[in-house]
């Protein structure tokens, strides 16, 4: 855990989900654990040392991992699955497939995101929301803090079906109190009361990493007297339709953020969502990953990518 | 007298299997065909526990071989096997669990080792009984998920994990890179940890004392059998031809290949009683079902 100057803790949701399945695992015996020897990286390493005899100790073969994982579930076990989340696209065909033989799959990719920076773009997940948003029946959530992967892991653990949680390497600031509730199809609304007066209104819709460039933004636009509404979007599909439908008819002013490519992530279902239910917005945007990354800083990446404070900040101004 | 019985079975299998994909016009015959004598071994010599065990046909486009082993257990009436590959019927063109006694979906090459692995930890797991048979094509030991499955079960030692590879030469398109060279499988399977063990796959007699070995060996290893067959085995035209992979027979073609199995055996005489497990009999059926079928066959051209 860390601290910055104004004593907000910092723990990874990475972190979060290494502790998570301690917890889950105590209340239900069948769950499992395998990982393709990254358990260090995902902290289901916590895990196994806690029931060594759940953990399964994969090695670095993706595809055998998820399809592994399958006969466990048939045989009545609850399989966790992890890796980083870029080479999990790897095993595509094996989720694909799993999808046919009704799961019980629960997948978490780490690392996700240019957010990791310094290695660079061959360890990005930047196609995986688009990869598990595509499998018809499956749950993908993107959880932002420390406690919202923790709920997060238990609802996956109580429910049937492919699930696939996407963890981000860097510590994030606990925003959520424990007792916070979260579910499928939720999110989280942050607004300021106060702000509610202004009249220039914009509505940000964003989860994981980019929260937290947004909740900035949000409380330096708060200062120049606009409303920002951000949205923890952090079930992704199923998305919190009724709450992002009404508050896009209110707005009008849409931001979509995300650390992803432009396809098949977050923004693509939120306009499918605003398309389908004839909401028409006067502006829309959809800041993403639309270059090639390369290495560097957490932060020089999503500048780079204009998907951090300033690039919400500038694209707000555009709106008015 | 068992060997007899199995020869007949394997015979009504074998028809079954051309008729079902000839009413289909399409399907896997002859990838099925060269697996006959190994299944029915298996399910209907006692070697496979119905409680306790599980099989995986991760080849999945045997999937006439399969329905048919089903309907001459008793486990599905002969007759929906016209229902082959049609609309709306659990007997799909690749198995699927909406066919009751499939668990896993298969037909995508190349899975069905890693699921067997998984459900063999996992039965070690809860220290049950019981073992996991793979029915693997050698074609799809091309797909390095294979070799990764093979790896793994070596390191975990999961002597509950039986894979049966169905050797029969040829893919889709012409011969695969190692042909009938059974001796490359098994250094490459052993120098994984496997233990192997190989056998003509066609000859009943060498299959049963094969699987008896398996199953007697003590060996804290995975185990796989190499089975030598043909494709398309049983019908002289399609023997080890290529060009017949994924091709259902014409009507004309099917009734020259049932005349060839009919000449080879009168199958009239399948004795019940020397099967091991008698829940497996329901096959004391005359041709009634087969003419049945090609009665209702005739409307389909």
């Amino acid at each position: 855990m860390d601290k910055d100057n104004n004593q907000k803790i910092y723990q990874a949701t990475r972190e979060a989900y290494g502790e998570a399945l301690v917890e889950v695992g105590k209340e239900n015996e069948k769950i499992v654990v395998l990982d393709a020897e990254t358990s260090n990286s995902t902290y289901t390493e916590k895990f196994k040392k806690v029931f060594p005899n759940r953990f399964f100790e994969m090695f670095i073969a993706e595809q055998n991992m998820i399809s592994v994982a399958l006969g466990f579930d048939k045989m009545g076990f609850i399989p966790f699955v992890s890796t980083f989340s870029s080479f999990l696209t790897r095993a595509f065909d094996q989720i694909r497939m799993a999808q046919y033989s009704n799961a019980n799959l629960k997948i978490a990719g780490s690392h996700a995101g240019v957010s990791i920076g310094a290695d660079g773009s061959s360890q990005m997940g930047l196609e995986d929301l688009a990869m598990m948003r595509s499998i018809l029946e499956s749950v993908v959530f993107y959880p932002s803090d420390y406690f919202s992967t923790k709920k997060l892991v238990k609802i996956m653990a109580e429910n049937q079906g492919i699930f696939y949680l996407r963890l981000t390497r860097e510590k994030t600031p606990i925003i959520y109190d424990q007792n916070f509730s979260f579910e499928i199809g939720g999110s989280v609304v942050h607004r300021f009361d106060l702000a509610k007066k202004f009249k220039k209104k914009v509505l940000v819709l964003t989860c994981g990493i980019t929260l937290f460039e947004a909740l900035k933004a949000q409380n330096e636009l708060n200062d120049k007297e606009i409303d920002m509404i951000v949205v923890d979007c952090y079930s992704i599909k199923p998305l919190d339709d009724k709450t992002i439908i009404s508050l896009a008819k209110e707005i009008k002013n849409v931001i979509v953020v995300e650390d992803h490519y432009p396809y098949g992530g977050l923004g693509e279902a939120v306009s499918l969502l605003l398309t389908k239910n004839k909401i028409n917005v006067d502006n829309f945007s959809h800041l993403c990953v639309s270059k090639i990354p390369i290495s560097g800083k957490p932060e020089e990446l999503l500048a780079y990518m204009r998907i951090d404070k300033k690039a919400i900040i500038d694209q707000v101004g555009r709106f008015f | 007298m068992r060997e007899n019985n199995l020869k007949k079975i394997s015979q009504k299998i074998r028809k079954l299997i051309l008729i079902s994909t000839t009413i289909a016009s399409s399907g896997h015959p002859t990838s099925s065909l060269s697996a006959v004598e190994l299944m029915t071994t298996l399910f209907f010599a006692g070697f496979f526990n119905e409680q306790s065990d599980e099989i995986i046909f991760s080849k999945g486009h045997a999937a006439p071989l399969l329905y048919s082993l089903y309907a001459v257990l008793g486990k599905i009436d002969e007759k929906k096997l016209e229902t082959l590959r049609q609309f709306g019927s659990t007997l799909e063109g690749h198995p699927t669990p909406r066919f009751s006694y499939v668990k896993v979906a298969t037909g995508s090459l190349g899975q069905g080792l890693s699921i067997g692995l998984g459900m063999a930890l996992a039965k070690r797991l809860k220290k049950e009984k019981g073992r996991i048979f793979v029915l693997l094509g050698d074609s799809e030991v091309s797909e390095g998920q294979i070799w990764e499955a093979v790896q793994l079960a070596g390191y975990y030692k999961t002597e509950n994990l039986i894979a049966i590879l169905d050797i029969n030469r040829l893919g889709q398109r012409g011969e695969t890179m190692l042909g009938w060279d059974i001796s490359s499988y098994q250094k490459r399977f052993e120098s994984f940890s496997w233990q192997t063990f190989l056998v003509d796959g066609h000859n009943l007699d060498e299959i049963n004392k094969v699987y008896q070995e398996t199953l007697l060996s003590v060996e804290k290893k995975p185990k796989v059998i190499l089975a030598k067959t043909i494709k398309g085995k049983g019908v002289s035209f399609l023997e080890d031809k290529e060009g017949w992979h994924g091709k259902a027979l014409t009507q004309d073609e099917l009734e020259k290949a049932l005349k060839e199995l009919e000449k080879n055996q009168d199958e009239e005489n399948i004795d019940k009683n020397q099967f091991v497990d008698n829940s497996f009999c329901h096959h004391n059926q005359k041709n009634q079902e087969i003419k049945n079928l090609l009665g209702k066959l005739k409307n389909y051209f």
